[in-house]
């Protein structure tokens, strides 16, 4: 239920996009000074559409992400330690070492996991709609996922499911126009992600992805349509992201540099910076302080993560079944 | 003892659990009013309904991946693929996803579903409804796949698979469906990982899987008319495998032939002379051998079908063959 | 605290790269966002940006554009405002490195032997004629067959169980058929192995003597009704042989080693025949007991010696042992010292036999006789000693009211 003031929403916006972009810098170089292992991709520049969308979820209502989940997994309120010591491969990270940048878990506040394969998160988090039905519960499963998935039968098969069950699931799209170097123009003759909705009966949301309050709104609405038993929701956050797909890969050239200036402008962090002061809801002061806090907490996070042990070899082999 | 038939016998376990367990739920084709294909679900929608008996338009992958976000979120279902061959269009959300995510949680989520389907070759099915295909998942780290061969055997094991937390491959052959046979009364459970010794032999031991265990044992009463006694062992789970019931009986025979409908290359088979050839290497009195269906898609003319497929005289002379050794 | 700037690691398993240009100069001042220099990677070329605001220093040790450096290596540093004027790039312990301590940690080797290992075949590398499977090979060890001549009955000839089995029916030594071989073990390997050791290391002689035990029969019958139970022989004998190993104490000693101990006590073992065996249970303190005390703790010492319910404090300590093979009709015999002691009496059987009375007279007339075999280990003590220790108890047996 959301009981924040306008003031407390925006600080919590603010403060959870920030703390996402901070995070994912840090482990941006982290990944450069090889301390950070496999691949990293990371949310700089979509802050917003994680941020606006878990503002609105408890701890039981379950969010299956991608590769792309770093920020999914910090808004959801995996903390930046137990982030940053999993992508080093440690004991203490979210997934005990397990998972790495791409299999983040963390069930026990509704992270049920990020994934590597394209797809898979859309048809568990329609399964988690399917569960909150049958028991009779107000949980709802979210998934986000790319423009990429969009062309993927998990995408058709699933959103046909929730729509048929009428279960609790919210959709996001996060379309930053390429899946990896293949544009969304490319890979589809239908540019809106939005309209196809229609095709599977439920409504479909059409949102500039970084704006967080635009953000906010349309996933509050679809949250409480999804609690109420109206059904699922697809909503479609146009966005972009300002680093490589994955950390160390070059731009290749597919993404011209006006293109990334352009949308450098529309900073989702800088949007509502400015909307903040614009309000006079938070003193620059306060936002310098957050700012300096977050700044402080990361870099206990990457010392944490760089302090932390390495599993213990022979528990490589637990878990495979459940265990007694 | 009453004698009912394998699905029977599979029902009556499934009903009396989702009586006691409301977090228990059924997906498939027509598992639904119509009570399933092969009667599967007969009666259940009009005691539980449909979130329950859940029918499913035909996205395998769809609803596997469905099923697996409900596990994860503390529901108990069951995926009814009808024929087995169907999941296959759900192989990358089986393996993974649903085998991997107790691993990858370290254990914070569970997997407990059951993926269960109709396998084997008969009837004329031909190549997209004819197929088996477990020593694929028993390769899998993360699944359990159990191989009933009679309908006492069928609801026991079910029983298991409905209170393990981990997925389990339930296959049921075709030609075993409605089969009669002995089955206790009330719940009890047939554990995964132990083999069941059908037949108390001496002169050699013959393992046999699902329907070949019939054929096996037919085989085995024209031997004991020539005084050879032929010892016959049913595995009833693939993964896990009681390979240490097979050695026992290895120690005592010398010989060991096993018969599988499902291809010869890297099968049930290959790993079985595999352990027992390390692990009981100086109890072997000949090589082990194999049976299996031809390493060919299931053809559908009957004249062809019967020649792909191990039967009674094909399982003899392999025997034969053993014991010339 | 200033930044780093270290060759960064571009792709998966990049190690080395090379500084192609400076896009900022030593003392510029940087954004964060700023593109500071251009990389060049193992897979593509990348102009590297800075998180951190602040002045571009370049050490002087900074390597040289279009040299190729390791990932890791310092390249330059973004020096905060505050820091600006105490920090001194060259001064700084990473300037005279070119690489810096690296924070690449790399993970333990901690390679898990997660595949159990299976067990590796114990088959020995033999030049063979024939083949032969494992299982045969392993029964012909277990039977002591020789199967490298043996014609297979398997397929291309391999040798199998059957074809051992039979080898080994027909290998039997004629000495040997019909013979049963049973496994020693328990009481008989205890025995085998003490009897060996006893006639092996000792200097075993029997003395024999004939002995009138008619009186001691008498003696015996008269045994007064209202004690509870009539003595048997052996409790009598043992009585008897007690006395006369008091009397005579270099026959109650035991050989240990390189020296003799002489027993302060009077142990005596009598030797019991059971199912399982010879089992000598011991009355310890002979002299010190009456013959009904005697007679009650040998019965039960025989009763549980039968019974297998001796203790081992009932087996113990015994310095002298008697063995009676007379109810098996045996008249002299031979027994084996019973390790460590000095001696051993043998009791033949009692029989009536015409013997003669008074010499003088040419009385005859028929006494209940019986031998006496006496062994002792002549390291211990000589046969003079013996001999006068086994006519005391001749003596004893003839005048039995010496005793009690």
């Amino acid at each position: 239920m959301n009981t924040r003031t306008k003031a407390e929403t925006y600080r919590y916006l603010y403060r959870t996009m920030k703390l996402i972009r901070s995070v994912e810098e840090r482990l941006a170089r982290a990944h450069m000074e090889g301390l950070v292992h496999g691949a990293c991709h990371t949310y700089v520049g979509e802050e917003a559409i994680a941020t606006g969308v878990c503002a609105y979820l408890q701890d039981d209502d379950a969010v299956f992400s991608t590769h792309r989940g770093h920020g999914h997994a910090i808004a959801k309120g995996v903390s930046p330690h137990a982030l940053m010591a999993e992508l080093y491969g440690r004991e203490t990270g979210c997934s005990n070492g397990r998972g790495g940048s791409m299999h983040l878990f963390a069930p026990e506040i509704g992270l049920m996991g990020t994934s590597g394969i394209v797809g898979p998160c859309i048809l568990q988090a329609v399964g988690a709609g399917y569960a909150a039905k049958l028991m009779h519960t107000e949980r709802v499963g979210v998934t986000f996922f790319g423009d990429g998935a969009v062309g993927n039968g998990a995408f058709h098969e699933g959103l046909n499911l929730a729509a048929i069950y009428d279960l609790p699931v919210l959709f996001i799209c996060e379309n930053n126009l390429y899946a990896t170097e293949v544009s969304f123009s490319y890979a589809s003759r239908n540019p809106s992600v939005a309209s196809r909705a229609d095709n599977y009966g439920m409504p479909g949301v059409e949102v500039d992805g970084n704006d967080v309050l635009a953000v906010y709104k349309a996933a509050g609405e679809a949250i409480r349509r999804a609690r109420n038993g109206e059904g699922p929701t697809l909503i479609e956050c146009k966005t972009y992201r300002m680093r490589a797909h994955a950390e160390g890969m070059g731009e290749s050239g597919y993404r011209s540099q006006e293109e990334i200036a352009l949308w450098k402008d529309r900073d989702p962090i800088k949007t509502l910076r400015d909307r903040i002061l614009e309000d006079d809801l938070i003193a620059t002061d306060d936002l310098k302080t957050i700012e300096a806090e977050i700044k402080t907490i990361v870099e206990e996070a990457a010392q944490f993560a760089a302090d932390s042990p390495w599993p213990d070899g022979q528990t490589a082999i637990s878990h495979v079944y459940q265990e007694e | 003892m009453r004698e009912i038939t394998f699905t029977e016998a599979t029902l009556e376990a499934l009903s009396d659990a989702m009586a006691e367990d409301p977090s228990i739920f059924v997906v498939g084709e027509g598992i639904g009013e119509r009570g399933g294909n092969f009667k599967t679900t007969l009666g259940l929608y009009d005691k539980y309904g449909p979130m329950r008996l859940c029918d499913t338009p035909i996205c395998e992958r769809g609803f596997i991946g469905m099923c697996t976000g409900a596990a994860m979120a503390g529901a108990r279902p069951i995926v009814d693929f009808m024929f087995m061959d169907f999941i296959l269009d759900g192989m990358g959300e089986l393996i993974n996803q649903t085998a991997k995510m107790q691993y990858m949680s370290n254990g914070r989520l569970r997997m407990p579903m059951i993926l269960r389907g109709c396998i084997g070759i008969g009837n004329s099915a031909a190549t997209h409804h004819s197929g088996s295909y477990y020593p694929i998942f028993a390769h899998i780290p993360g699944f359990h796949v159990a191989l009933p061969s009679n309908p006492a055997d069928a609801k026991g094991l079910f029983t298991t698979a409905l209170k393990s937390d981990d997925p389990v491959f339930f296959m049921e052959h075709k030609l075993l469906l409605n089969h009669k046979g002995p089955v206790p009364e009330g719940e009890y459970a047939v554990p995964f990982g132990q083999a069941a010794v059908v037949r108390e032999g001496t002169d050699a031991t013959i393992v046999a899987l699902s329907v070949m265990v019939y054929h096996t044992l037919e085989a085995a009463e024209t031997f004991a008319g020539e005084g050879i006694s032929l010892e016959v062992i049913d595995p009833r789970t693939v993964a896990p495998l009681d390979v240490d019931t097979i050695l026992q009986s290895v120690h005592k025979t010398g010989r060991l032939l096993i018969v599988d409908e499902t291809f010869m290359p890297c099968g049930i088979g290959a790993e079985i002379a595999a352990q027992v050839t390390a692990r009981g290497f100086d109890d072997l009195d000949a090589p082990i051998a194999r049976l299996n269906g031809a390493h060919v898609p299931t053809p559908y003319s009957p004249a062809l079908e019967h020649a792909i497929v191990p039967n009674k005289d094909t399982i003899i002379q392999a025997i034969r063959d053993l014991l010339a050794e | 605290m200033p930044y780093e700037i270290l060759m960064p690691r571009l792709g998966w398993n990049m190690e080395e790269g090379t500084l192609i240009e400076w896009l900022k100069q030593d003392g510029d001042p940087v954004q964060s966002g700023d593109l500071v220099c251009t990389i060049e990677g193992d897979k593509a070329t990348m102009e590297i940006e800075s998180f951190e605001t602040g002045t571009l220093l370049i050490p002087h040790a900074s390597p040289a554009l279009g040299t190729t450096i390791a990932v890791g290596t310092l390249l330059g540093y973004i020096v905060p405002e505050e820091e600006r004027d105490t920090f001194d790039p060259d001064a700084s312990p990473n300037a005279d490195n070119p690489s810096s301590d690296s924070q690449t940690e790399d993970a333990p080797d901690q390679t898990v032997a997660i595949i159990g290992a299976e067990e590796s075949s114990s088959l020995q590398k033999d030049e063979r004629e024939s083949p032969i499977s494992p299982r045969a090979r392993r029964v012909a060890k277990e039977l002591d067959v020789d199967w490298r001549s043996i014609q297979g009955s398997g397929r291309s000839g391999r040798i199998v169980e059957a074809d051992i089995r039979k080898a080994a029916e027909q290998q039997a030594p004629s000495d040997l058929a019909g013979h049963k071989a049973i496994p020693l073990q328990g009481l008989r390997q205890v025995i085998a192995e003490r009897m060996t050791e006893a006639t092996r290391t000792t200097a075993p002689v029997t003395l024999t003597t004939e002995v009138d035990a008619t009186v001691l029969a008498t003696v015996r019958a008269q045994w007064p009704e209202d004690q509870s139970v009539r003595p048997a022989y052996h409790d009598l004998l043992i009585k008897i042989v007690g006395t006369a190993l008091d009397e005579h104490p270099a026959l109650n000693t035991s050989w240990h080693d390189d020296h003799i101990i002489a027993h302060d006590h009077i142990n005596i073992g009598l030797a019991v025949d059971t199912d399982r065996g010879l089992i000598v249970p011991v009355i310890s303190n002979v002299p010190e007991k009456s013959i009904q005390e005697i007679s009650s703790e040998s019965s039960h010492l025989i009763q549980a010696a039968q019974s297998d319910s001796l203790s081992l404090t009932q087996l113990q300590d015994g310095t002298f042992t008697i063995t009676n093979l007379g109810m098996y009709d045996i008249d002299v015999f031979t027994p084996i010292l019973n390790l460590p002691q000095c001696a051993i009496l043998g009791v033949g059987r009692t029989i009536p036999k015409v013997t003669v009375i008074d010499e003088g007279t040419a009385t005859t007339g028929i006494r209940k006789m019986m031998v006496l075999s006496l062994t002792f280990d002549h390291r211990l003590v000589d046969g003079a000693p013996a001999a006068r220790f086994l006519q005391r108890i001749k003596q004893l047996i003839e005048t039995p009211a010496a005793i009690n």
